[in-house]
């Protein structure tokens, strides 16, 4: 005698799919962390039709400093920040030298705001040259026009 | 013979559905937000390493087209400089085509551009210059700087 068919309800595994997720979820928590310890939020950065996208661009070892308008924030001159710590001027360049000696292929990554003087640009510019850093990348945002 | 009263044996699994709509959501607010923080160009220059600063021998750098940027004094902009010709304020499009013309008469795009830039120049003037040499062609892009500044940081 043929015995009917059973029926049993199908469930999905949904234990596999909670892995995969989590690992995605902990890399995008991880890396937008990272991004914002190098790069300081509240710069205004100047605009620049021909920049290259930072992606595509091989940066290698990089310093990042930030060169913030202090007039923004109510003061005078410019605040140096790298690595989310507020540096003087007097200690960029031998903040500069011990990144060169650590690698000397480093690249010097300048983020300074549109509106500041150049002569606070300069001076991280003239830092570089003495350390020895040859690569100097200017950041910018890939835009048209307007303001920021 | 199954007792009566008695289901047969489940294996009991939670129920993960909950859990993966929330985890989603927190995905998907990382990845945008990753996303926008990623949203800047760069605009690189690179000096050869035997002529560079760590080079040790003295450079001299002849370039093909020298340029000054010079702060109006009312502070609003520059005034542009290339091969002593005066360019019309801010005109970062005439330079361009400038840069575009002289390629055309025979520079080489190769060639060093020299850009100097007076102190209380905006920064976004000196990249604007920059861009406009990048556009017109020309990828060897030098700045001068004016060695009194060195003092400030020693």
């Amino acid at each position: 005698m043929k015995l009917p068919p059973t029926t049993t309800p199908i469930r999905v595994n949904l234990a596999p799919m909670v892995d995969v997720t989590m690992c995605l979820l902990v890399f995008f928590m991880v890396t937008t962390k990272m991004v914002e310890l190098e790069n300081n939020r509240d710069i205004d950065l100047p605009i620049a039709k021909s920049a290259k996208d930072v992606d595509k661009q091989d940066l290698g070892k990089r310093l990042v400093v930030n060169v913030r308008d202090a007039r923004l924030d109510g003061g005078e001159g410019a605040r140096y920040i790298v690595q989310e710590t507020e540096i003087p001027l007097t200690k960029i360049l031998q903040r500069l030298e011990r990144e060169q000696q650590l690698d000397p292929g480093v690249n010097c990554v300048i983020r300074a705001d549109n509106g500041l003087p150049y002569r606070y640009v300069q001076a991280v510019m003239v830092g570089c040259a003495k350390a020895g850093i040859l690569k100097v990348t200017f950041s910018a945002v890939p835009r048209d026009g307007g303001s920021n | 013979m199954p007792r009566r009263g008695f289901s047969p044996a489940q294996s009991y699994v939670p129920n993960l559905a909950p859990m993966v709509d929330v985890v989603m959501v927190i995905l998907v607010f990382f990845m945008l937000g990753s996303s926008l923080v990623i949203s800047e160009g760069v605009l690189p220059t690179e000096l050869p390493s035997q002529a560079g600063p760590g080079g040790g021998a003295p450079v001299t750098i002849v370039p093909t087209i020298r340029m000054q940027l010079e702060a109006l004094p009312d502070g609003q902009g520059c005034r542009i400089i290339v091969e002593d010709m005066l360019l019309p304020d801010n005109a970062y499009d005439v330079l361009s085509s400038f840069l575009r013309d002289k390629i055309a008469a025979g520079a080489d795009p190769a060639g060093r551009i020299l850009i100097g830039a007076d102190p209380a120049v905006e920064y976004q003037a000196v990249i604007s210059a920059m861009d406009a040499c990048i556009q017109a062609g020309f990828s060897n892009i030098q700045f001068s700087v004016n060695p009194n500044l060195t003092a400030l940081i020693e």
